[in-house]
């Protein structure tokens, strides 16, 4: 038999027995499910009465539930590792798992990927929501689920946010504030950042606006447009933030921002285990002492 | 034979010094109490001896080996008991037992057996199948107890183990103690609770400012207590002649009077104390009683910490009486 990680087995029975994980998928497919059945039968009452099928509206619906979905994801994914550390050590139990065989690395990633698991889970549990707007076709259900693990990747940035604010973050209040600063900081901050850069550098020449790589919304962004056929919305994007990739940056865009955002999700994976290893600390004291 | 070593450990937090250059052995067997006020570093000490921070300076060592040489190894040999614990109250008590011992490597029939085993010991055994958060502070805290041997090590450090517990629980929790220790486990006990630490333990260190500033065996260090402690001189009258005739005493450094008892701090050899005893009784001064006060752990805490000018100023009326 396949023996769980101790961390992985507590996280596990511990939510089995609380109702947070139930609530938040409840209030996700709830939102989800109403704004896509609002959407289809507003669609549906307009073929009726113009006897057209507009069936770009139906691939937009598509566009907004899903993008909706994601920035739910986003921004629930830092109650998942936010406090994950943080609550060990108001628990005082953080200390007592430094001193058993489990190192800090061991801690660190063992409390990732139950987070990651649940996360997941939230992830596929609104599958049949997506689908909604997909009554009369338009997109294959592959296309779907590819989407999904997209996002189950882009996910492993915002979830190490969390898990590196936790860790530096002291008490939980504080860790999910700066996790949420954090994750508001990467998916609002390159467009105003791209923004402000635009408005003072010469047409097609913002050289800020490849920040956006580090934007969470990003991959899943180009992924769905060229999806429902409008991949010349990226390039809209960037052409209104006053820049012109090339050809080849808009067509990699969504593989070039996972891969920038997995390696930062791995440094921040780095930084929090790093925090956590005790250490000796020199430098700052001899220089108390000396005064 | 020193299990644990301290070795000149110094630790700042930013610029504050929390361990200044201490120096600590406890030998193999015997139960140690750590004491020290609010704010010496006995945490930050308690904390390097398990490995959970590191020092700035100095070396750690258990049974001859370096904390950072093989943490793993070095925490094996460790059994900790925080202050605050470290219950997770959503578990059942068994599954927090079994989480633990799975923590430290043991697992299946193992972890089951140590399991029933330690909760029996600690007086648990029907309580297995409770929630944690429905224990009381008594049984919380004996769970920790047998949670931290879970992996039967040669070393259990206890910060504050019988802080608020009842009479009762305290008393258990202290027969339990004795007995892990005549088992030949090294028992480091940190509190505030100073009659238990007397009561407890053979051995002491006390901390102060991040220094041990007093460490040996607990009756050695008692008596060499006592030999500095205040001579109570009791009256039976002119007690305003004894005052003058100690005042021109050059070993007398300082003089408190309650009643007709006067308390002196007499700085002098035990032979410069009897002549001086002999002087008074020959000046014509009636003296009732004269004996050393008698060394408490209490006492020696309070020398030693700096504040015992405050506990003779507060127990002595250090004015004059009218007659």
């Amino acid at each position: 038999m396949m023996r769980l990680n101790p961390i992985i087995k507590k996280e596990i029975e511990i939510k089995s027995r609380s109702l947070t994980l139930p609530v938040i998928m409840t209030v996700f497919n709830a939102v989800l499910f109403v704004i896509g059945l609002s959407a289809a039968s507003s669609l549906i009452l307009l073929m009726k009465r113009n006897y057209t099928a507009d069936y770009g509206s139906f691939l937009r619906a598509y566009l907004f539930v899903v993008m909706l979905e994601f920035v739910m994801v986003i921004f629930s994914a830092p109650l998942f590792t936010a406090a994950s550390i943080s609550g060990e050590r108001e628990k005082g139990t953080l200390d007592l798992l430094l001193t058993t065989a489990l190192t800090p690395a061991d801690i660190v990633i063992e409390k990732f990927i139950s987070a990651y698991l649940s996360m997941c889970m939230l992830i596929v549990s609104c599958l049949p929501a997506m689908l909604i707007p997909l009554m009369f076709g338009g997109v294959h259900i592959q296309s779907t689920v590819f989407l999904m693990l997209i996002m189950a990747v882009e996910v492993i940035f915002v979830l190490a946010i969390g898990m590196f604010s936790s860790c530096i973050g002291g008490a939980s209040v504080r860790s999910i504030a700066i996790a949420y600063a954090l994750t508001a900081g990467v998916t609002a901050g390159p467009f105003i950042i791209s923004a402000v850069a635009g408005a003072f550098t010469a047409t097609g020449h913002n050289a800020a606006a490849y920040i956006f790589v580090i934007d969470p919304l990003l991959p899943v962004f180009a992924i769905l447009a060229d999806q429902i056929g409008e991949s010349g919305q990226l390039a809209s994007l960037f052409s209104m933030l006053n820049a012109a990739p090339d050809m080849a940056f808009l067509r990699y865009a969504a593989f070039i921002g996972v891969t920038v955002q997995l390696a930062a999700g791995a440094a921040l994976i780095m930084g929090a285990i790093l925090y956590l290893t005790p250490r000796r600390k020199q430098g700052l004291e001899k220089e108390a002492r000396s005064r | 034979m020193s299990m644990l070593k301290l070795s000149n450990i110094t630790k700042f937090y930013g610029h504050f010094c929390a361990l200044d250059d201490l120096n600590l052995k406890i030998q193999e067997g015997s139960l140690y109490g750590f004491v020290g006020p609010n704010g010496a570093g006995k945490t930050t000490a308690i904390k390097i001896m398990t490995g959970i921070i590191y020092p700035d300076e100095g070396e750690v060592t258990l049974n001859g080996m370096r904390l950072e040489e093989d943490p793993k190894q070095y925490k094996s040999m460790i059994g900790y008991v925080p202050d605050d614990l470290g219950i997770y109250n959503n578990f059942k008590v068994s599954e927090y037992m079994q989480f633990f011992a799975a923590c430290c490597g043991l697992d299946g029939i193992e972890s089951d057996n140590k399991t029933v085993k330690l909760l029996k010991y600690v007086g648990l055994e029907d309580k297995e199948d409770f929630y944690v958060e429905a224990l009381s502070k008594g049984m919380k805290q004996k769970l920790a107890l047998a949670r931290a041997l879970i992996n039967d090590p040669p070393l259990l450090i206890m910060d504050e183990p019988t802080s608020g517990l009842d009479p009762r629980t305290r008393y258990e929790f202290k027969q339990i103690a004795g007995e892990l220790s005549d088992q030949g486990k090294t028992i480091i006990i940190s509190s505030h609770i100073l009659n238990d630490i007397s009561e407890l333990c053979t051995d002491i260190g006390i901390i102060d400012q991040g220094s041990i500033v007093m460490s040996g065996r607990i009756t050695e260090v008692m008596k060499m207590v006592t030999a500095e402690n205040p001579i109570i001189i009791s009256m039976a009258g002119k007690v305003t002649q004894a005052i003058k005739f100690l005042k021109e005493e050059k070993n007398v450094k300082s003089m408190a009077i309650k009643g007709s008892d006067i308390m002196i701090n007499f700085h002098g050899r035990p032979k410069e104390e009897a002549e001086l005893l002999k002087r008074m009784i020959e000046s014509g001064i009636p003296v009732r009683g004269f004996s050393r006060e008698k060394g408490s752990l209490e006492s020696i805490f309070m020398q030693l910490t700096g504040h015992g000018e405050e506990r003779i100023i507060s127990s002595y009326d250090a004015s004059e009486p009218d007659n």
